[in-house]
């Protein structure tokens, strides 16, 4: 074994000092945050402008001369806070009008509405049609809507005052009471508040992990691929090969150097991930229309609820769970440094080790992608345990049931075929080495892409 | 053995899938000397060196390197070699002094072997400060010269180099000859090398065989071979064995 420790000092030595590998991760770290920060205070921004924002002016466009409709509009007129303009044809008001919002009552509005009123059934229409010259985030176009509702509360003040009910009625017949909605996840006992902003949240951790065992993967893949495939180039894997060393010592030293280097580097990437998500997170989080309905957590302790947790607590999963992800995180790196080195030996340039890895990537993304949407315990038995046998989708699996603390009988075995696949294909690769195969394959290889 | 052969090449055949690259060579390797196998692109001198080297195996026939068969001993045969590919590049960002260092690593075991491989070999490149710096930064020459030494400075009893100057400009092709011929002969190291430079296998090797179309066409001494054909010196030779008359018409 001491021959290893020149050959793994020499890959180590090579792939840390190549800038091409160290800036991408340093500035994809960087990045990432930076990112964070931009997402974050714009989307903010935007909902606070978008949402929060009162409507000063409204352009209507009245195209309708029964009762009703002259109601409303005198209606609309008396409002202090709110400057009307009227145009009788909407081509006018998209022209001239000096607001963005325009609001457009059709003929015989009053009239349906005066029977909806008497009969019920379907109620009468109105149109509301918001100018727009840039999309941000497209919520712009949420103003439409509150446009509306001015529209609207003119119109159940109206009705209120015909009915002769109070507000507080029909604040009661529309919203009678107020849900709660929460999940109880059973293997954890734990509650998760399960309204609109936290849901955005139980999503992350789902995928979080298996998106960074894919980044980490990856770019080891790529790196013992392009590595390996350097050798072949400036011919010094043939040299390797003629060294008084066993065959298998060249492969372990091309996998624990991109292991290492690709952890050292991927660890960076990591943390800027995480910046990122708590950036976000925090942001999202902060926002006033969002948040305002607080959680009653006195009355839901009352009850017996007390293991209210947020969801991004729930990545920390327990003991056997963590260990099962570890492994299986770990198995899969080592599976796709081993593919990386096979690779790379195959291709007697970077250039065709490139050309490869923009095919294997993107189905490797997708997969793990995949599966975050995905209800495990849903699939059919034979296929979760297939599944569970494939390095890298055994990591996404075994990820999302940590979750939510499902174990799986089959965990254990997957973990042994995943782990004796990698043994296996370094094993060939081992054997691969000679240049008696390689040769023969690179000649076709080369030929074919310089073709 | 006493006059034990240095390489023992039989009836040697190798196929790429169904294409015949050498078509049943046999030639030796005398101890000591400098050989030089000469032939046009494609007539498998690369072929040859990689099955002497242990890197191809022979389709049919046996090559033995200092008696040991580059097959069934092809562990043993590695330690007593070593190999210059064709187009030999570097590592880009390790220095020449790392490279020649955890190569003598590899080979030797003990600290004061490692230190004397690794002093030789610097002497053999004779870069200066430059042997500090990061090999991105070296010409071809230097790169070449890193390599040769890399070669020769482990001492191995069979130096198998392919091209060793393909590629340098006639200085730098000038110093990687005077290395190779100053210190195999110092170290006592057998060396067999390939070239399609006749004035540089005239100037180098005692003995030459000429390879054309996997078929050795010639071999022998270069002053016997030159006063057998009547001709001036390797390159009329060359043309003249591989059947390329003067007025510029191959007539094979
Ligand atoms: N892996 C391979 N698969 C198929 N054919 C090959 C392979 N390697 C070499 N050849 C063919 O075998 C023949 C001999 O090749 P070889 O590389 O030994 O020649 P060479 O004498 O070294 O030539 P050069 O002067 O160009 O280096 C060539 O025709 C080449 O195309
Ligand atoms: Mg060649």
């Amino acid at each position: 074994m001491t021959k290893l420790a020149p050959l793994l000092g020499k890959d180590i030595k090579d792939l840390i000092r190549d800038p091409r590998i160290m800036i991408p991760f340093v500035i994809s770290a960087l990045i990432m945050p930076i990112i964070g920060v931009v997402i974050g205070t714009s989307y903010q921004q935007t909902i606070t402008a978008v949402l929060t924002k009162p409507i000063t002016a409204v352009s209507i466009v009245c195209l309708d001369n029964t009762t009703y409709s002259k109601v409303l509009l005198k209606y609309l007129e008396s409002m202090s806070n709110v400057k009307l303009y009227t145009y009788h044809n909407l081509s006018d008001a998209l022209a001239n009008s000096p607001t963005n919002s325009i609001i457009v009552i059709p003929p015989g509005f009053g009239y349906e509405f005066e029977h909806y009123l008497e009969k019920g059934g379907n109620p009468p229409q109105i149109i509301v049609v918001q100018k727009v010259r840039s999309m941000g985030m497209g919520l712009k176009s949420l103003r439409a809507s509150i446009a509306a509702s001015i529209v609207i509360n003119a119109l159940k003040s109206i009705a209120m005052e015909i009915y002769n009910v109070s507000p507080h009625v029909i604040q009661v017949v529309t919203n009678p009471a107020y849900s709660i909605p929460l999940v109880f996840i059973v293997n954890r006992d734990v509650f998760l508040p399960a309204s609109p902003q936290y849901i955005n949240a139980i999503t992350i951790p789902l995928i979080i992990v298996p998106i960074i065992v894919a980044i980490i993967g990856g770019t080891i893949l790529q790196m013992s691929a392009t590595s390996m495939a350097l050798e072949n180039e400036v011919r010094t894997l043939e040299t390797l090969l003629t060294f008084p060393i066993p065959r298998v010592y060249i492969v372990l030293s091309k996998i624990f150097s991109s292991f290492g280097v690709g952890l050292l580097g991927s660890t960076l990437n990591i943390v800027g991930f995480w910046l990122y998500t708590m950036i976000v997170i925090n942001s999202f989080g902060s926002i006033k229309s969002f948040s305002s309905m607080a959680l009653p957590r006195q009355l839901l302790e009352a009850l017996g609820i007390k293991n209210l947790v947020n969801p991004i607590a729930l990545m920390v999963p327990g003991p056997s769970m963590a260990v099962a992800v570890a492994l299986s995180a770990i198995i899969s790196i080592l599976f796709l440094a081993v593919l990386g080195v096979l690779i790379g030996s195959l291709c007697s340039d970077v250039r065709i080790a490139s050309t490869f890895m923009s095919v294997i990537m993107p189905p490797l993304i997708i997969g793990v992608y995949f599966i975050g949407f995905v209800d495990p315990l849903q699939l059919p038995t034979n296929v979760l345990y297939g599944l569970l046998s494939v390095p890298l989708i055994q990591t996404a699996i075994v990820s999302k049931l940590a979750i939510t603390g499902v174990w799986v009988e089959y965990i254990p075995v997957g973990l042994l075929l995943t782990g004796a696949e990698t043994l296996l294909l370094g094993f060939a690769t081992a054997k691969l080495l000679n240049m008696d195969k390689l040769a023969c394959i690179q000649y076709r290889l080369s030929r074919r892409f310089r073709r | 053995m006493m006059n034990q052969r240095a390489v023992e090449v039989k009836k040697l055949v190798k196929k790429y899938g169904s294409f015949v690259a050498l078509k049943g060579i046999s030639f030796d390797v005398e101890k000591g000397e400098i050989f030089g196998l000469l032939g046009p692109n494609g007539a498998g001198k690369t072929t040859t060196l990689r099955i002497i080297a242990t890197l191809l195996t022979p389709t049919s026939g046996t090559v033995k390197v200092f008696g040991l068969d580059v097959v069934s001993e092809a562990n043993k045969v590695r330690k007593i070699i070593s190999y210059l590919p064709e187009e030999a590049g570097a590592y880009k960002n390790i220095t020449g002094f790392e490279y020649l260092s955890m190569v003598a690593k590899i080979y030797f075991s003990n600290r004061k072997d490692q230190e004397e491989a690794l002093e030789l070999g610097i002497k053999i490149a004779n870069l200066g400060d430059k042997i500090h710096d990061k090999m991105k930064t070296y010409s071809k020459g230097m790169q070449r010269r890193i390599q040769v030494a890399r070669a020769l400075m482990v001492r191995p009893r069979l130096a198998i180099l392919d091209e060793p100057t393909s590629g340098l400009d006639v200085v730098q092709a000038m110093e990687i000859r005077n290395i190779v011929k100053r210190f195999s002969r110092e170290l006592g190291i057998t060396v067999i090398l390939s070239s399609h430079n006749t004035r540089e296998v005239e100037e180098l090797c005692d003995r030459i065989a000429i390879l054309d179309q996997g078929v050795l066409k010639e071999i022998g001494y270069v002053d016997e071979l030159l006063s057998r054909y009547e001709v001036k010196n390797v390159e009329e030779l060359f043309m003249k064995v591989i059947g390329f008359d003067q007025t510029g018409s191959s007539t094979r």
